[in-house]
């Protein structure tokens, strides 16, 4: 559906937001980071060393209490948490997606479909991850097992919504006039148009995974053989002497960091994305 | 061609408390072949939701259709799909009834590939043709809607629409969202078409002078019926309905209150703003009468 053309008139108007820019910017960076860690990172992050050591030049960030480099786990980290978050948006998008055009097509499928939806999102979400990791062996599959079941329900919302404006425009009502089939109207019609909101939809999940993944490895549920950043804060915040020491300040805050500036990128590319596909928040307008 | 007969459409909102809007209340009329039957009436008077009740796209709440002799109302999905090619709508804001994601050439080409038994180059010669046809020239195939001004899209609407040889067409204000400049050209461009193409249409307008130029017969709508038809010409010249005189000539008349209760009103719809209301017209509906060939109206006043 999409062109060089349009990618082109897309990323113009994209430009326009500087927030969007900014953001695009951090979130680079720290794919950047996650893709090429093996070269960028000075050490291996399993490897020990002496623990306890402060930051200097062999160590810029210092070492932990078993001696590993704690930049090294900062950049390992990335991937861990990136991938996590990449990949549960992919995969509860599609469920999502996929549901959510058939529920939004067809009245009888939504209406129960719905009600499944409705009972998933009853449960708050924050409170259930915990129940249910608590209760299953931590591993990293396991959490984006949890995540994608927590996931695809708002994502279903969402798209059915669009679908259901979208099937009452002139050119689905035109499409069927000249006798094209159902299946035919979701991919050719429908799917393309759900796209943009689809991919502002992707970003914010994502967003929620990184916090969510974050704060279930600090609370010490998350995958200890995983070194994601909220499972180096976990670490960091049960070692005794943490808050009376400077130690935090190479140890915590640079992962916190990490996971503050990774979301905000999200959020702000989420919110140029949000404003071009609304046109009701968009200043923009179409010649 | 078409006949229709007590057709109505009754929306429903509100959970807890249904409420019913009568878009369309119990409408009767023929259309012969080859013939443009006009509709006019007010905004928000059912005249879409009539166009879209004889294509089926939405379910009637009760009525007959027959098209061609066939009962539409009986056809299951399948059997609709095969007639559906025969009728056609054109809708009022052109951009929004083409894929804005498509090139137009795409769109125009769509209903051939979906009808099948064409080849690339055949369907690609047809839509040379059709672009021809309507006024278009060959390199807007290549463009997106947004691309283009509202004129030409909707031109791009009429090549869709004739792609697959149509009898049938509904125009529904096809030129109310286009500049004053352009309108005319479009509807003389359907207007010369639907005579060589020896199409039948049904043509919606708010605007009267505009269903003049367009229709040999027109039928008047007010709040989800029809109050008068009859020939263009009887609607122009000996307009009996008051209703149909305010349209005709808004500053004759005093002006008409605009109530929104009119669906509770038993009697005939008009009656809360008519100037010539009597104590019938609040109680019983008035029936059509046939008042000259042809000529029908719903009214105490005239008879
Ligand atoms: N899908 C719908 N659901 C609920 N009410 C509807 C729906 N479609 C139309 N209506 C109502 O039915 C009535 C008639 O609408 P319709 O669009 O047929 O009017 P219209 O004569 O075409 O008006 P306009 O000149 O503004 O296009 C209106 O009161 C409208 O609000
Ligand atoms: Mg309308």
């Amino acid at each position: 559906m999409t062109e060089i053309k349009d990618l082109n008139r897309f990323w113009n108007a994209y430009k326009e937001s500087r927030l969007g820019l900014i953001g695009l910017a951090i979130l680079l960076f720290f794919v950047t980071l996650a893709v090429f860690a093996p070269y960028i990172a000075p050490y291996d992050p399993h490897e020990m060393f002496k623990p306890m050591e402060h930051p200097g030049s062999d160590h810029l960030l210092g070492t932990n209490d078993i001696g590993q480099d704690i930049l090294s786990e900062l950049i390992y980290g990335a991937r861990v948490s990136l991938f996590i978050a990449f990949f549960v948006s992919v995969v509860s998008g599609i469920i999502g997606t996929a549901f959510g055009l058939l529920s939004g097509y067809f009245e009888m499928f939504g209406f129960f479909l719905m009600r499944i939806v409705d009972a998933f999102l009853a449960i708050p979400r924050l409170p259930l991850i915990i129940v249910i990791a608590a209760f299953m062996r931590p591993s990293i599959w396991n959490l984006i097992f949890i995540f994608i079941i927590l996931g695809w329900p708002i994502t279903t919302r969402i798209i059915r919504s669009e679908v259901l404006s979208l099937r009452t425009r002139n050119y689905v009502e035109a499409a069927r006039m000249v006798g094209a089939p159902d299946t035919y109207i979701l991919m050719k019609h429908i799917l393309p148009n759900v796209f943009p909101l689809l991919v502002v939809r992707l970003i914010i999940e994502a967003s929620h995974v990184i916090i969510a993944e974050s704060s279930l490895s600090f609370l010490g549920l998350g995958d200890p053989t995983a070194k994601s950043w909220g499972m180096i804060l976990h670490y960091a915040f049960v070692y005794p002497t943490i808050f009376i020491s400077d130690l935090w300040m190479w140890w915590m805050l640079p992962a916190g960091l990490c996971i503050t500036f990774t979301i905000l990128s999200l959020t702000f590319i989420g919110y140029a994305l949000e404003e071009l596909v609304n046109p009701r928040l968009r200043g923009m307008t179409r010649i | 061609m078409i006949e229709v007969k007590d057709l109505r459409k009754y929306f429903s909102s509100g959970i807890l408390k249904k409420q019913y809007i009568k878009a369309v209340d119990g409408v009767s009329f023929q259309i012969e072949r080859g013939e443009t039957l006009g509709l006019v009436g007010e905004s928000g008077c059912g005249k879409t939701t009539v166009g879209k009740l004889l294509l089926r796209l939405i379910e009637p709440t009760s009525g007959k259709i027959s098209f061609d002799g066939i009962d539409l109302l009986q056809l299951k999905k399948k059997e609709l799909r095969k007639v559906r090619p025969r009728m056609q709508m054109i809708f009022q804001d052109p951009e929004a009834s083409l894929n804005p994601g498509m090139k137009v050439g795409d769109s125009i080409a769509e209903p051939l590939k979906l009808q099948g038994g064409l080849n690339k180059r055949e369907i690609k010669n047809k839509v040379s043709e059709l672009i021809e046809t309507v006024g278009l020239n060959p390199e807007h195939v290549n463009r997106y809607p947004y691309q283009l001004s509202g004129g030409q899209n909707q031109r791009v609407v009429l090549a869709r629409v004739l792609a697959l040889n149509p009898d049938f067409i509904v125009a529904d204000e096809p030129t109310s969202s286009l500049d004053v400049s352009v309108q005319a050209q479009i509807l003389n461009l359907i207007r010369d078409l639907k005579r060589e193409l020896h199409l039948t249409l049904l043509f919606i307008s708010h605007d009267l002078e505009v269903v003049r130029h367009m229709s040999d017969r027109i039928a008047v709508m007010y709040h989800g019926k029809i109050v008068e038809i009859g020939n263009a010409k009887d609607i122009f010249n000996d307009a009996r309905h008051p209703y149909t005189n305010t349209l005709i000539s808004p500053a004759s008349i005093v002006d008409i209150k605009t109530t929104s209760d009119y669906h509770g009103v038993s009697g005939c719809v008009f009656y809360p703003g008519c100037p010539f209301a009597a104590e019938i017209c609040s109680k019983k509906e008035p029936e059509m009468v046939e008042i000259g060939s042809g000529h029908w109206v719903a009214c105490y006043y005239i008879s």
